[in-house]
Order: C-alpha cells, then structure tokens, then sequence
C-alpha cells in the first residue's frame, strides 16, 4: 500500500552572509520501506537515525532530495490538487506531545471537526454527531467537547489526537512517539486502544519510537535505522528472538528490564562512544567506529541489505558473508 | 539500627510531608513518608508524575523552591537537615550530598568551562588550595566517568559537549566534592537508549568503586532493577511498597506495584495483551483520603478510605495496604 | 503560551502586590474617565476651548477651580479632564493602527520565510534603526499638526516593533507539532496563518500593545509639547504643559496639572506592565503553578 523507494534526505549546511551550502546533513540516506493494508510496520532508531525524517517525508512535511514514495501505486511527491486532498484524507499522524499537537486555543469539539470540515461536505448537524460518534471510539466522555486541551490529562489529550487522526477514515496513520509523553499507567492504556482501533478500522500504522517494548507489542514488521540507513528489517518475533546486525543487538540489549530473571538471560552489548553526526558519515559501514566486531572490509566498502530468508534483512558483512 | 547486612543507616526520612504553596492551591506533594537509605546502598524511588519522587530527591539535596513547606524530619547520619543553619549547613549541602538532573545542561552554567566549574566544587567543598592539585583532581573524576581526553573537557564550555558527554561530566561535577550520598533525578530519561545504558552502568560501577549510597529516582521499572539495590514505590506522594529489588519486581504486594508491572510492555518477552490501568493519576491538590490508589484499585475495600500504615509483610518488604494488615509485626 | 486560565493567574498575582494593584485601578480609571469626560464637563466650552473668561485669567487652585484657570480664564480641571478623552484616543489610535500594520507584516515574513520574509524583516529593521522618537517628530512635522496626523506619525514609527514580536511568535509555532498537524490534514497556508498561528501568536502582543498604551500617551505628549503634535485649542496633555510654560512663574497650575496627569496616566502603565511581564516570567509561573512533582 506504501512504498518507499530509495529516499533520501540531505539538509543543506549554509554558512556566511549569502547563505553559501558549505555541506550537508544526510539525515535520510538510502531507505526503503513497505507498508500493507492492516499491518503495523515500525522504524526505530535512537536520536539522528533519520526516523522522524522519514515519516515527515511520508507526511509530506518534507520534500525528498530524491528517491520515490508510492502510495496506492502513485507517486505521492508529485501530487497536486484533488489528488493531494485524497492523499491527505489518507494519510493521518498522530504526534508525541499531545499539548503541542492540538491547538492550544481550540475546544475538543472543534479539533476533531476540523478534518471533516475540511474535506466533507457534511452538514453541522452531522459533523457534530460524528464528532461524538469518535469521542466514544477513543474512549472519551462527552463532557470533554467544550474543553481545552490544557484542561486535559495527557491521556485524555492524546485520545483526542487520535479521535482527530481517525476521523476521516484514513488508510494509514502515521504514529510518532506516540506513548512516550505519556504516564505509565497511561501508555498501556493508549497502546490498547491504538491496537483495537487498528482491527477494527483495518489501519496501517507507521510508527516511529525508540522504545522497544513498545514495538514489540504492537507491530509486525520492524525496521531498524541507524544514521540514516536501515541496518536490520525483520518481523517482529524474528527480530526480538534473532538480532543479526550489531547494532540492533546493542539496542536491544540495552533496553532495561524490570524482571530480574529476564534480566540474568539478557546478553550485554555496550556499543562505546556515541553516534557520529550525520554530517560526517563513516566510510564502509556507518558503525564500524563503534562495532565490537570490525574487519578491514567494514571500514573500506558498506554493506548492502541482504535477505537471510523469513523477511529478515541485514546490512552486515559478518553477517552476509 | 542496622540493616539485614548489619550497614548503619546514611539516610532516614521520618513522616516527612512536603507541601507547594500555589496560586492556584496547596500541592500535596509528598504525604508521610519515612524510608531509610544504607551506607553503599542504592534506593529507587519509582513513581509516575505527582509522585512525590522528585520533591523528596530535592528536599534531601536541601534544593527545593522557596514555596515549599518541609514537615517531618530528613536525617543525614542522625542530623535533621530540614533544620540546619549557616554554617552546618553550607557543611551539608553540595559536600555531603551531591545531585544529578534530568538534564545536564541544568547543572552547568553556560558561560564557564567545565573546568572553572569543576575547580570551584573541588575548591569549596574539599579545601584544596593549590591549582596543580585541584586539575589533578578534576582529570582523576573525569577519567572515572568515562570521558576519554579529560584535558579538552576541561577546557570545553557545555553546549560544545554531547548530551552523553555532558551528563557524565555532571555526574564528574556531582563526585567532586566526594559525597557520601548522590541523588539522581531521572538522569537518563532524556538519553537515548544505549547511552542510558552506558550511563547506567557507569553509576553502578561507581557505586560499587566508591562505596557511595544512591537515591535513585525514575519512572521506568526497568531502569530501577538495572540499578538499584532497594525500590520504594510512590504513589501520589504516598509510599506503597518497599522491598528489595528482587522482592517488589517478583513478588510485588500492592495492587498497585502489581497493576503497573503488568502494564508495562516488555522488549525481551512477548506480551499477549497489556493490562491497562483505568482511570487517571489523582489531582494532587485535592488528594482523597485514604489510600490514593483506592479508585482505581479493583481489590478495594471499605477499609481503604483509611491510609494504612506500612506493615512488614516479609524480612525487608514492607507494604501500606489494607490486605496485609495484621500479617507482619512493626 | 497563555491560555485563558493563565489570565486568571495574571489576574490574582497582579491583586496580590498592591504596587501593581494601584497601576490597575489608575489604568481602569484613565479608560474610564476618557470615556466618560466629554458628557461630564462643567464648563464645556471652556474645555473644548470655544470660551474664553478673560476676567478669571491666572486664578490660583481653589473650590471653584480645583486646578486653576489659564491665561485666556479657561478652568483647567475642565481641560485636563477632556484631555484625558484624547489621550485615551491616540493612545487606542496608535496602537490600534501600529498593529494594523506590523502584524501581516510580521505575520507573512514569519510564515513564508525565505527572501520575501528576509526582505520584509530588512524593511523592518531599517525603521527600527531610527531612534524613534526622533522619526515620529519628523513625520509629524511633515504631516503637519493634528490630532489624526499625530496619531499617524506616531503609528509609523511604532509598527516595526510590533512586526518583530509576531516574526519572533511565527517563527517559532510555525515549527510546533500543531502547525504540522494542520498541513498533514491539508489544510491551506491562508487557513493555517489565520486560524492556527495567528491567534496563539497574538497573545504576548495584546497585552504588550495594552501597556504599550502608556508610552503612545507619553510620546504624543512629547509631540504636542513640541509643537509638531495636536494643535491649540485642543486640550491635549501635552500641549496644555507647553502652553502653559511661559507663564509657569506666575501660574505653575497651568502646566502642573496636565502634566502630573501625564505622569499618573504613564506609570499606571508602566506600573501594570511591570506586574504582567512579572507574571508571564516562565520560571516564577512554574514555580507557582506546578501541578506536582
């Protein structure tokens, strides 16, 4: 249904009065990614992956530097007009901070109405009913449609986000951080609702995090990204139970776990150092500066993607060889 | 008295109570917590927002806004800092008791290096007069903390460090003036995941090497088990469950320790279905009475209007629930 | 950000400190009066400056005259208090027509970015570079004197200061996640700079440009004074202590009282304004609101 094709996104680096482009940060760098009907697909990465570039690009926040983005077969960079308007009705998000999502200076009723005012051409009458009919789909009182959104708990808040993002109907959602603002006892709340939404709306989800539980309970194919490449893609139990690629080891490894058994069982990988900027990519392999496991071929020529059966993908030369 | 490994106690909060004076009401931040911190030992306080995990870490650090209203007792080593003065206090505060922030950048004054600010701790707390000396300390804590190349960090002004970086000099900064106690504040929340790790490890490395005791605070369940010896578990400024880690993760009492453990999602197990809270976080300036977890408990009772007292359920593993009531002795 | 309830806070700080509480009630009071004073004169004419009562001329304060009477016998408590009416109507006068102005200004240079928003923000700077009140004497004295030539001049050399607030306000919710939000639903630039910026945009600006009030009233004072700013028999503040600076020897009535209503009327202002900024300081506004820890 979504298909993105060898995206790439450089921001330019300008310096001194004309503004000259002395380089460029290659926050998006080579990714490809699919997305079926009804399916949950996920990018992880920490800070300076290129995750959140790659979703702007899905939302048509950003224009890419090159490489193709396919919705329903058509090339969505290109699109003007009534087909833009369709791509938009589409193609929803749901952002990280509800209190920066939603307008401060709008009441509930309003927000969630405002993508049917927009795009229908319902009457008052029904647009006021189906905000209703939303409100109760995410689990909120009816109270809440005069209110503001400061006068919402975050839950609460984010709920209305979602409301917001549903109201058209849209085939997939994009999902950015969408928990992580949020008290514990709340996220799972809000989790539940994102997972029953999805079965009976039959969404896709494009969900952007670095929090590995939660990927690991709502999606069903990952997408590990490290400065701007996928380094590892795989189905989600694979992924977790079988980690190829160094750094989605690391990463793994390195999210913490309360039970204490589990925790005994958890192998430890400490990458060193930090990741470099995206202005100043390693030759070969992007990790080999940090890689536990670097040869001479990882610091001179970079892996490709290579398919080790099952959907699983990995950008490793000790793994491809 | 001493603990179970016969370790005298650093810390002891006693019913202590925090309130905010506000324009908009009295937030009732903390409510009568009493909780006891062994020497080399490192506490969780584990809470969600309006806990009351913060408010205690900055009351201990002696760091707390001035609408904030202290009653109840906060012992260091048997002296009560909620009443200390000049002197003995400026003897407290910094030296014996150091703290790390959420974020680095908190900590450090933009416009001096992170040597100036080095040198001032070293110079003030610990009474170190000669320059060579103060560098030689400042490069000796910086090396401790991971920092490879001390003498550029030295000379480098913070926002020409990483956010890893930063936060270990803090943690650098935090060592200097060789505490007996160090409070963390949620240092890892804004890191990214495998920095968290290495930072993570770097404190239990130094707890181990230093001998230092930690009052760990966080919300992530995980991290306190990465970590600390100890939970304690908040709940809108009242504490629920105290035991060692391995007790309240495993065996967790409270409905509420039991309840947020099963609501957590795991990335090294699957999880079928999360179970999920209902309902929402109390407003903390109109607490209810009693137990604060009662409207949202499905175990509730009657008896939860009134707050129960912490009982000693098993050796170490105390519990404020109306269940275990008449269970254990103290 | 201020929402409403942020208001109310404003509001409760602001009756808890009497300093700021008194720049309120001069404040409340300026307004009403200047709305009030024309239908509430004793001596109209003489306020308007029509009368002239050339045997009550440099009478000193007293029952009958609270404030005097000037060199041609007018009552001056009747002048000062029209010229409270004026003062009230440049003051809404300039800031109205400087906002009319430095808004879109600032609203398309903050939105649309790039060389148009450069170019604008260029433009804007140039006047800012002007000390203004030494633009407003200018402008004045090409307009020529009057009432609503002041108003302009004085409007001219406000508005950049009000286009580089809202720049500064775009620029940055241009970037919040709402703004996005609106552009992922497909909402047009127009609907999003009239309906999601601009609104959160103006609220630092409104109250800004209430307070700014006080200094518009001491400017056009300052004009008036001069000469180059609202002409005789108008009884502007201004005006009135300039006129009566030549007999202040023997009458220093005549320029006492519009004057020291110039100083009130302005450290009302100033003193509410002192209050405000007081209570939008982020950190104090934290440290009162926490809504717990």
């Amino acid at each position: 249904m979504l298909e993105v094709r060898n995206l790439k996104k450089y921001f330019p680096i300008r310096s001194g009065i004309l503004g000259r482009v002395v380089g460029w940060v290659k926050a998006v760098d080579g990714v490809d990614i699919n997305i079926e009907e009804n399916t949950v697909a996920a990018l992880v990465g920490e800070s300076g992956s290129g995750k959140t570039t790659t979703a702007r690009c899905v939302l048509k926040l950003h224009e890419p530097t090159s490489g193709k983005i396919l919705f329903m077969g058509e090339d969505i960079t290109k699109l003007k007009g009534k087909h833009l308007r369709r791509y938009r009705r589409n193609v929803q998000a749901v952002f990280q901070n509800p209190f920066l999502s939603l307008n401060p200076r709008m009441k509930v009723e309003d927000i969630v109405a405002e993508p049917l005012k927009t795009h229908t051409s319902m009457s008052k009458k029904e647009i006021a009913e189906t905000v209703k009919e939303l409100l109760t789909k995410v689990g909120l009182p009816k109270d809440v449609l005069r209110r503001y959104p400061y006068d919402l708990s975050g839950g609460q808040a984010q709920r209305v986000a979602i409301a917001r993002a549903i109201a058209l109907k849209p085939k997939l959602v994009v999902l950015d951080e969408p928990t992580s603002a949020l008290d514990v006892s709340v996220q799972a709340q809000i989790l539940n609702l994102l997972a029953d939404l999805k079965e009976e709306m039959k969404l896709s989800y494009l969900l952007i995090t670095h929090d590995l539980s939660v990927v690991r309970y709502i999606s069903d194919y990952v997408y590990v990204m490290y400065l701007g490449k996928i380094v590892e893609a795989a189905p989600t139990e694979e992924l977790f139970t079988n980690p190829q690629h160094p750094y989605a080891q690391a990463l793994l490894s390195a999210v913490p776990e309360p039970d204490p058994r589990l925790r005994k069982l958890k192998k430890r990988i400490i990458l060193p150092g930090e990741p470099p900027s995206a202005v100043n990519v390693p030759p070969g392999c992007r990790l080999h500066p940090r890689c536990p496991y670097a040869e001479e071929r990882c610091r001179r020529e970079e892996p490709e993607l290579v398919d080790i059966g099952n959907g699983h993908l990995v950008r490793c030369w000790r793994v491809s060889s | 008295m001493s603990g179970p490994n016969g370790r005298k106690p650093i810390l002891e909060l006693r019913n202590l109570t925090i309130k905010y004076y506000t324009l908009t009401g009295i937030v009732h931040a903390v409510r009568d917590v009493s909780l006891v911190i062994r020497e080399k030992e490192s506490v969780c306080l584990v809470g969600e927002s309006g806990s009351g995990k913060s408010t205690i870490g900055l009351a201990v650090a002696h760091a707390l806004p001035p609408n904030a209203r202290v009653s109840g007792q906060i012992l260091f080593r048997g002296e009560d800092v909620t009443k200390l003065k000049g002197d003995a206090l400026s003897k407290y505060v910094g030296k014996k008791v150091s703290i790390i922030f959420q974020d680095p950048a908190a900590t450090f004054n933009p416009l001096f290096t992170i040597g100036e600010q080095m040198s001032d701790v070293i110079r003030h707390h610990r009474g170190v007069k000669d320059k060579e000396e103060v560098k030689r300390i400042a490069i000796d804590l910086l090396k401790k903390v991971g920092l490879p190349d001390p003498e550029r960090v030295l000379k480098s002004y913070p926002h020409e460090l990483s956010g890893g970086m930063l936060q270990r000099a803090s943690i650098a900064v935090a060592l200097s003036p060789n505490p007996e106690l160090l409070i963390a504040d949620e240092p890892t929340t804004m890191l990214d995941v495998t920095l968290q790790a290495q930072i993570l490890d770097l404190l239990t490395k130094l707890k181990e090497e230093l001998g230092l005791s930690m009052l760990f605070i966080t919300h992530n369940l995980g991290v306190a088990a990465e970590v600390c010896d100890r939970i304690a578990v908040l709940y809108a400024g009242k504490l629920l469950e105290e035991g060692s880690a391995e007790d309240v993760l495993l065996d967790p009492l409270h409905p509420y320790t039991k309840k947020l453990l099963e609501c957590v999602p795991r990335a090294h197990a699957k999880v079928q279905k999360l179970r999920h809270i209902p309902g929402t976080l109390p407003d903390p300036r109109n607490p209810p009475p009693g137990c604060p977890f009662q409207p949202r408990c499905d175990e509730a009772r009657d008896e939860c209007s009134k707050m129960p007292p912490l009982t000693e359920v098993r050796s170490g593993h105390r519990v404020a629930c109306v269940k275990y009531l008449g269970e254990g002795g103290e | 950000m201020s929402s409403p309830s942020e208001l109310r806070i404003m509001f409760r700080m602001i009756r808890r400190n009497p300093v700021s509480m008194l720049g309120l009630i001069i404040v409340v009071a300026f307004v009403v009066v200047g709305l009030v004073a024309p239908y509430v004169l004793t001596r109209p004419d003489e306020a308007w400056g029509i009368a002239y009562n050339v045997k009550d001329r440099f009478l000193p304060p007293s029952l009958q005259h609270p404030f005097g009477t000037d060199e041609y016998g007018r009552d001056m408590f009747n002048r000062v208090l029209l010229g409270t009416r004026f003062s009230l109507m440049i003051a809404v006068g300039v800031v109205g027509l400087a906002l009319l102005i430095g808004i879109p200004v600032g609203l398309v240079a903050g939105y649309v970015g790039g060389k148009v928003g450069t170019a604008l923000m260029r433009i804007t700077d140039m006047f800012l570079a002007f000390p203004p009140l030494l633009l407003a004497i200018a402008l004045a004295a090409t307009l020529g004197r009057g009432l609503t030539n002041t108003i302009v001049a004085l409007a001219i050399s406000w508005w950049p200061w009000y286009a580089r607030l809202i720049f500064v306000q775009v620029n940055s919710i241009k970037n919040l996640p709402y703004v996005d939000a609106a552009r992922v639903m497909g909402l047009r630039s127009v609907t999003i700079m009239f309906k999601h910026i601009l609104p959160n945009a103006l609220t630092p600006i409104t109250v800004q440009a209430a307070l700014d009030m006080g200094s518009a009233i001491l400017e056009a004072a300052g004009l008036s004074f001069l000469g180059v700013g609202v002409p005789p028999p108008t009884p502007e503040w201004g005006l009135l202590v300039s006129m009566g600076w030549q007999s202040i020897n023997r009458a220093w009535w005549i320029s006492f009282f519009p004057g020291l209503a110039i100083v009130i009327t302005v450290l009302g202002f100033n003193l509410l304004a002192d209050a405000v900024r007081e209570a939008m300081d982020p950190r104090l506004r934290k440290a009162l609101i926490m809504k717990g820890v």
